[in-house]
């Protein structure tokens, strides 16, 4: 009874009726009426309370109604205007760079899944994310891999670093062969987002040539004319230079490389 | 009373001057407790002397229907544990109500007068 009287004063204030009418209910529950009772009178009580509000205010009532309803149709045409079909396909495909049939949705799931197409995509790449982490590479290898960058370094295992291994019979539509770029095919999102990130960065980190060509950086003594600054080292972040790409044993593929700055390291 | 019937009395009754029946038992109630007349009791004597399940919201709604035409006066009493720190709400009937009441007895008492249905054995 103890636990069921906050209930009951909250239903009573809600419902418009006095706070005397609990104490009467608690008072004769206490004196051994039943708890089938107890409900019955509460939430008839409720009910009267609240008809006399609609009845006492019809204009307030009213104005609730349509209030309500014009919020209904305006979260409802918001939704179906405005929110993105979301299913654990789209959500696969925007956020996790998967295909979610692997994961045994179909892209026609209804919205009601959003909740596990959710859950068990971000669980699943999640996992995946910690295993390559923890095991293959460090976290910005793993992160260039998805982002599609076409780095391959000469110390990591190809089969570890492509997706190919991922990949069910037949390849990935969008599956970025041994030592090949991603040409466009990739139209995911994340992709895009990571391509602008990645190259933002990369460029925010590009040493600037003072006028005249001349290097501020300490190891590019050498003069270098502007226009004649194709790429740098994605690794040290410096100028490219013949001297430094001999001593790193770099080889430049700039023919499959559409991004300018960005070079293979094999 | 079928709580959609219950409701349709309601409306009925919030526009007219006269009492209904279940005003007038409400009332009756009232009038034998006294001053010791608050929901507890007033339901209690009702489901007595009518042997039929009361809803304490609607003796409530009633009670107040009628403070608002000026038959019924309240006041706010004395809680107790049991109650959880509720008060009580003690009801008096006012002189304009026991004048109503009287002149709704009256009323009855001649319409029942001269009945021979009512004086036995046919009804």
């Amino acid at each position: 009874m103890t636990s069921s009287r906050p209930m009951t004063i909250w239903l009573l204030e809600h419902g418009g009726l006095d706070t005397a009418i609990a104490g009467d209910l608690l008072e004769e529950r206490a004196q051994g009426r039943s708890t089938i009772w107890y409900w019955k009178q509460l939430l008839m009580a409720v009910g009267i309370g609240s008809w006399r509000t609609i009845r006492q205010h019809k204009v307030l009532a009213l104005r609730a109604l349509a209030t309500g309803c014009a919020m209904e149709w305006a979260l409802a045409f918001a939704w179906d205007h405005w929110v993105p079909d979301i299913t654990p396909f789209t959500i696969a495909q925007w956020t996790l760079h998967a295909n979610p049939r692997w994961l045994g949705y179909r892209q026609n799931t209804s919205r009601t899944t959003g909740a596990d197409g959710i859950a068990v995509p971000a669980l699943f790449r999640g996992v995946v994310l910690v295993r390559r982490c923890v095991l293959d590479h460090n976290l910005s290898e793993v992160l260039d891999s998805r982002t599609n960058i076409p780095r391959v370094h000469r110390n990591v295992h190809h089969d570890r670093l492509d997706d190919n291994y991922r990949h069910p019979p037949g390849g990935h539509p969008y599956a970025i062969q041994k030592g090949q770029n991603c040409s466009g095919g990739c139209k995911s999102g994340l992709t895009r987002f990571g391509w602008a990130i990645v190259s933002v960065s990369a460029l925010s980190r590009r040493p600037r040539l003072p006028e005249g060509g001349r290097a501020s950086t300490r190891r590019a003594t050498r003069v270098v004319p502007q226009a004649d600054w194709p790429d740098f080292c994605v690794r040290c972040r410096r100028p490219r230079l013949p001297s430094h790409a001999a001593t790193k044993n770099i080889r430049k593929k700039a023919s499959s490389w559409s991004a300018p700055g960005m070079i293979i390291i094999r | 009373m079928h709580p959609v019937g219950l409701f349709i009395t309601f409306e009925e009754m919030r526009t007219r001057t006269h009492f209904g029946e279940w005003e007038l038992l409400v009332l009756l109630a009232l009038m034998r407790l006294g001053d010791d007349a608050y929901g507890v009791p007033i339901c209690r004597e009702i489901e007595t002397q009518t042997g039929r399940e009361v809803i304490v919201g609607s003796v409530y709604a009633t009670l107040e229907r009628l403070e608002q035409k000026g038959f019924v006066s309240s006041e706010l009493g004395d809680s107790t544990p049991e109650r959880g720190g509720r008060a009580k709400r003690y009801f008096r009937i006012t002189t304009t109500g026991v004048k109503a009441i009287r002149e709704t007895k009256h009323n009855l008492t001649r319409l029942w007068q001269g009945l021979r249905e009512l004086k036995g054995g046919i009804a």
